[in-house]
């Protein structure tokens, strides 16, 4: 792998960088400077019960827990899920409904949820998540990435606690392939 | 290739070893006490970096953005040395340069790892690169590739920066019977106490147990795949008496020697945890965690997903710390339980 990568180093990554260096010349365009994190109006405590809120969301549509209530409670009652369509999923008994269907069984692991960014918005709080959905343990089917995407959320702050309000998927979609690869991608 | 190998892996080795070393360039700059605020912003930094790589958002200035003035990424796979990025303009066009797209989802990191360093805060993180087929055209999704970042963080006038990030592609190493273990002293996980949150004045837990419990399950994945040191860091994020399961192995000794018989490099990235749910209990809290082990960087093999599933724990506060009590792993399967 090191080897391979020395070869084409020294030509094709300077020949990367100078285009590189000129397309940025040419398009002369700055950001907007936006500030990576603000977490003006949400406590610590604000945050970690989100960041467990969407943790629990795994377990819950994994396994389908308590006949699908488990899942239904992670959301506000008025609550709503948005699969890859968009079509809406909305209320506690759809949304048990729904879990009850798409579970894997009490023991399976299959919503991987990673790079959880939290924002404060004007009535609660609005995040999103990376999905990585693993096919694992499933009979004689080997173990293999089955898709992803991420998640938008919104979230509110009930009597009982941090809810789901709404939680859209939107499936992964990447633009053509650069080429050569290696040398010009961020790791 | 052994001569070029050397000077990496010694590079990373000082890195991981001494995290705090990264920094020791600024003898004059204190080590900041980090609070739980300061944590979570850190993450949040971290958390942004998948989505400003893979979308190239603002021209790629989010990307850049991300990073202090003078910043530097270093792609140390890039190149018989690495490569290096500095500058707002260069680290845009580096964002620019790969597969992008606005729904794009590559960069899945996970194993957050922060600490107190003199001038702010440094930091590593596993990063698995997915290749996820488009929705409807047919294409196989797979793990194309992963591995380590090597953080330093700054706090500027506009929040928690990288000031450095490094990355490290996985390499496995061969499993080794490892020599008897000295037990070291445990290091503590410190969190500062916010004046808010003083522990015990309420049932439950704190922000700083709540960190300090992720800090402690997030450390066990490099305890276990870089293992630098026999087995001592991954035995001392248990207690004395504690156990793991399956095998059932009980004790830090034991538990060092198990940790060594597992293949391990000091780039080699394979445990990636995600959705840690932490709880309370009346004696100290239980976590559980979802679990894919993956065989990236065999040298041969295209990667694979070795196995995958949740673990199930019990944590206890120590006079060192959170530390794992138990901790039970349940291989994912479908249909009905099985365990």
């Amino acid at each position: 792998m090191i080897a391979r990568y020395t070869r084409v180093a020294s030509t094709v990554g300077v020949l990367v960088l100078a285009l590189a260096w000129c397309v940025d010349i040419a398009s002369g365009q700055g950001g907007t400077g936006k500030p990576a994190a603000s977490f003006a109006g949400l406590t610590a405590a604000d945050y970690i019960e989100i960041r467990q809120l969407v943790a629990r969301y795994a377990y819950a549509v994994d396994t389908g827990a308590d006949n699908g209530n488990v899942y239904a409670s992670l959301f506000a009652p008025d609550g709503a899920f948005a699969d890859r369509m968009g079509r809406e999923t909305r209320g506690h008994e759809a949304l048990a409904a729904l879990a009850r269907r798409n579970t894997r069984g009490p023991q399976s692991a299959f919503h991987f949820i990673v790079n959880h960014v939290i924002e404060p918005a004007s009535d609660g709080a609005i995040g999103k998540e990376y999905l990585l959905q693993l096919r694992m343990g499933e009979g004689e089917r080997p173990n293999e990435v089955f898709g992803g995407g991420h998640y938008e959320d919104i979230y509110v702050k009930t009597p009982d606690g941090w809810r789901f309000k709404r939680r859209q998927f939107i499936p992964s979609e990447g633009g053509p392939r650069p080429r050569p690869r290696p040398e010009a991608e961020a790791r | 290739m052994p001569g070029r190998r050397f000077p990496a892996a010694a590079l990373l080795g000082a890195i991981l070893l001494g995290l705090s070393g990264a920094s020791a360039q600024q003898p004059t700059s204190p080590t900041p006490v980090l609070t739980a605020l300061d944590y979570l912003e850190i993450e949040q930094l971290v958390y942004r970096y998948g989505y400003a790589l893979d979308t190239a958002a603002d021209n790629g200035f989010a990307y850049a953005d991300l990073y202090a003035p003078e910043a530097t990424f270093t792609g140390t796979n890039q190149g018989p040395s690495g490569r290096t990025y500095q500058g707002r303009d260069r680290l845009a066009a580096l964002a620019r340069g790969g597969r992008r797209g606005p729904n794009f989802v590559s960069h899945y990191v996970t194993n957050v790892v922060i600490e107190p360093a003199p001038g702010g805060a440094v930091g590593r993180t596993y990063v698995g690169i997915l290749d996820i087929g488009n929705g409807g055209n047919g294409s196989k999704s797979r793990v194309d590739h992963g591995g380590l970042y090597n953080d330093v963080y700054v706090k500027t006038p506009q929040g928690w920066r990288f000031k450095s990030r490094s990355y490290f592609e996985s390499s496995s190493g061969a499993p080794v019977q490892p020599p008897p273990a000295t037990m070291g002293v445990p290091r503590t996980l410190s969190v500062a106490p916010t004046a808010s949150a003083p522990p015990g004045s309420r049932p439950g837990l704190t922000a700083e147990d709540y960190i300090e419990i992720q800090q402690l399950v997030s450390r066990y994945p490099y305890a276990l795949d870089q293992n630098p040191d026999e087995g001592l860091s991954y035995a001392n994020l248990f207690t004395p008496d504690a156990v793991f399961r399956q095998p059932r192995t009980e004790g830090r000794q034991n538990l060092a020697t198990m940790a060594s018989r597992a293949p391990h490099g000091p780039k080699y990235t394979r445990h990636f945890l995600a959705n840690h749910v932490i709880e309370a209990t009346a004696d100290g809290a239980i976590g559980k965690q979802y679990l894919v082990a993956v065989d990236i960087g065999e040298m041969g093999p295209p990667n694979s997903i070795f196995l995958g599933g949740h673990y199930e724990d019990v944590y206890v506060k120590t006079p060192e710390g959170w530390r794992f009590k138990t901790r039970t792993f349940i291989a994912s399967a479908t249909g009905t339980e099985t365990k």
